[in-house]
């Protein structure tokens, strides 16, 4: 039996931060990982279409590399319990959540930016 | 003088992933990071408030370290050319159409919420490769 959880996710999580604050910790993970994929961009359609899923009040962000090693986010809506909205397989009722990847990398994409999160440089 | 960059970047960028291929990645990074945070959450709220921002088509993911060496995620609004909306310094926008300078202020998200170690962590193929 699955045991109800808490409601405990408001959907105000994550705030702002000051753009010099940012930039000097991307700047550290930089210098940490000289060369590897130092962002991801996910386009307004896919992060809406989560969004919008029944119950959905925020999205989680988990870190993955696929089988040659590149770095991935894989994304989901969270419930206010905190689970993830996936669908567990099996039930009685099948409910069809999307989860979000092929996210577009930098470097390696076109439009990559220069500025002060990327390269620490002002635009 | 400013160089105008082309559009590249349309809002349909990202797509659908395999559940199951999504856990088999996440368990890869598990692997290869134990211990290490897995997962960070934003709420509705922020993400809604950037995606509102004038001419944001996206939303950028930055990997970030702390002085501590705790791991964020840094989010900024995308606009169409792929230049991140921020303000690196408060400043007056040349002019809006009635002559009147406005200011910009898009907003840099962090703050997030990681796994382990807060409330709600999920049990699931995702963050520990079984339900």
């Amino acid at each position: 039996m699955e045991t109800e959880r808490k409601s405990i996710i408001t959907g105000k999580e994550g705030g702002p931060i000051d753009p010099h604050v940012a930039a000097g910790w991307t700047k550290n993970f930089r210098d940490k990982q000289n060369g590897e994929t130092i962002s991801h961009l996910f386009g307004r359609e896919i992060l809406e279409r989560i969004l919008a899923q029944d119950g959905c009040v925020a999205l989680r962000f988990y870190h993955a590399n696929d089988h040659d090693g590149k770095r991935h986010l894989v994304i989901s809506g969270v419930n206010h319990d905190g689970t993830d909205q996936v669908d567990p397989g099996g039930a009685a009722k099948p409910v069809l959540y999307e989860v979000g990847d092929q996210s577009t990398p930098c470097p390696g994409s076109p439009g990559c930016p220069k500025g002060l999160l990327s390269d620490g440089t002002s635009s | 003088m400013e160089t105008k960059r082309k559009p590249v970047i349309t809002g349909n960028e990202g797509g659908p992933i395999k559940l199951d291929e999504a856990a088999s990645w996440t368990k890869n990074y598990r692997d290869r990071h134990p211990g290490e945070t897995i997962s960070q959450f934003f709420g509705k709220e922020i993400l809604e408030r950037i995606l509102a921002q004038e001419g944001c088509l996206g939303i950028r993911f930055y990997y970030a370290i702390d002085h501590d060496g705790k791991k964020h995620l840094v989010i900024t609004g995308v606009v169409s050319d792929g230049n991140d909306q921020i303000n690196e310094e408060p400043h007056e926008d040349a002019a809006s159409a009635t002559g009147v300078p406005v200011q910009k202020i898009y907003e840099i998200g962090d703050q997030s919420t990681p796994c382990p170690g807060s409330p709600g962590c999920p049990h699931n193929k995702l963050s520990v490769g079984k339900f």
